[in-house]
């Protein structure tokens, strides 16, 4: 299978930040966004994503509010996908053999907990 | 096929802009028309116009690796919008085709009004997004 060039320069993005280089994340993140993307990246998916890695950037740069603001954005968009999940028939096959929603290879609850515990690790509310 | 372009700049970097035009669950915050929306999977999603919270219109939110654009087709009356975003300087360009298809054209002028507006409306809503 192709390698999704968004989520590999997201995945980037995310350690350039943790590792202290919030400017060059950003670069990646930019970098993301005018990246081809098709349906095998989870377009719907990228975008909550997207606001998290904004959120981490935000917190290498020290900036609590503007931090906060993204990773509830990232929460807003993930609930959306576990709200949408758990409606849909076609994801029952899904959840009995994981036990859990999933979105394709997305799952929205992991990644809600994700968000939350660097939301307590930030200390932003 | 009537069809016609548009083009808008926003102030907000790409990122914005995109988070906006790529997730359908926030066109009604943007796109004139549009009420609601139910997202299904895939792309799929439902769009309810303004005022008529009871006529479901499937659409269909593609994406094509190759292709930097975002094509959000009508299921019900094969409107089809090809939406781009490009760097301008710290900002957005935004541009979008539109075609609409020979038994609709009598709604190629409205169209146009709407994606005016909706383009007016995503610039300013990245700006402060």
């Amino acid at each position: 299978a192709p390698i999704s060039r968004p989520l590999t320069r997201l995945a980037v993005a995310e350690a350039l930040a943790r590792g202290g280089q919030p400017d060059a994340a950003a670069e990646q993140i930019r970098a993301t966004v005018l990246e081809p993307i098709g349906a095998s990246d989870i377009p719907d998916a990228l975008v909550p994503r997207l606001a998290r890695v904004q959120g981490l950037v935000a917190v290498a740069r020290g900036d609590r509010p503007e931090a906060e603001r993204r990773f509830e954005e990232a929460l807003a968009g993930w609930e959306r996908l576990l709200e949408r999940s758990v409606k849909a028939d076609s994801v029952s096959s899904a959840v009995a053999a994981l036990g859990r929603p999933v979105v394709g290879l997305v799952e929205p609850e992991r990644e809600l907990a994700k968000v939350r515990e660097e939301i307590a690790d930030a200390g932003v509310s | 096929m009537p069809a016609f372009h548009d083009s808008a700049t926003s102030i907000a970097p790409p990122e914005e802009v995109w988070k906006l035009l790529y997730d359908p669950s926030r066109f009604p915050d943007w796109w004139a028309g549009i009420g609601t929306v139910e997202v299904e999977n895939d792309g799929e999603y439902t769009m309810y116009p303004d005022g008529y919270p009871n006529f479901p219109m499937a659409q269909l939110l593609e994406t094509q690796r190759g292709q930097q654009r975002v094509t959000v087709s009508c299921l019900v009356s094969d409107l089809r919008f090809e939406w781009r975003l490009e760097p301008n300087g710290e900002g957005t360009r935004i541009t979008v085709y539109v075609e609409i298809p020979e038994t609709e054209a009598h709604r190629l002028d409205t169209q146009r009004e709407i994606i005016t507006s909706s383009m007016k409306r995503l610039a300013e809503l990245a700006a402060v997004a």
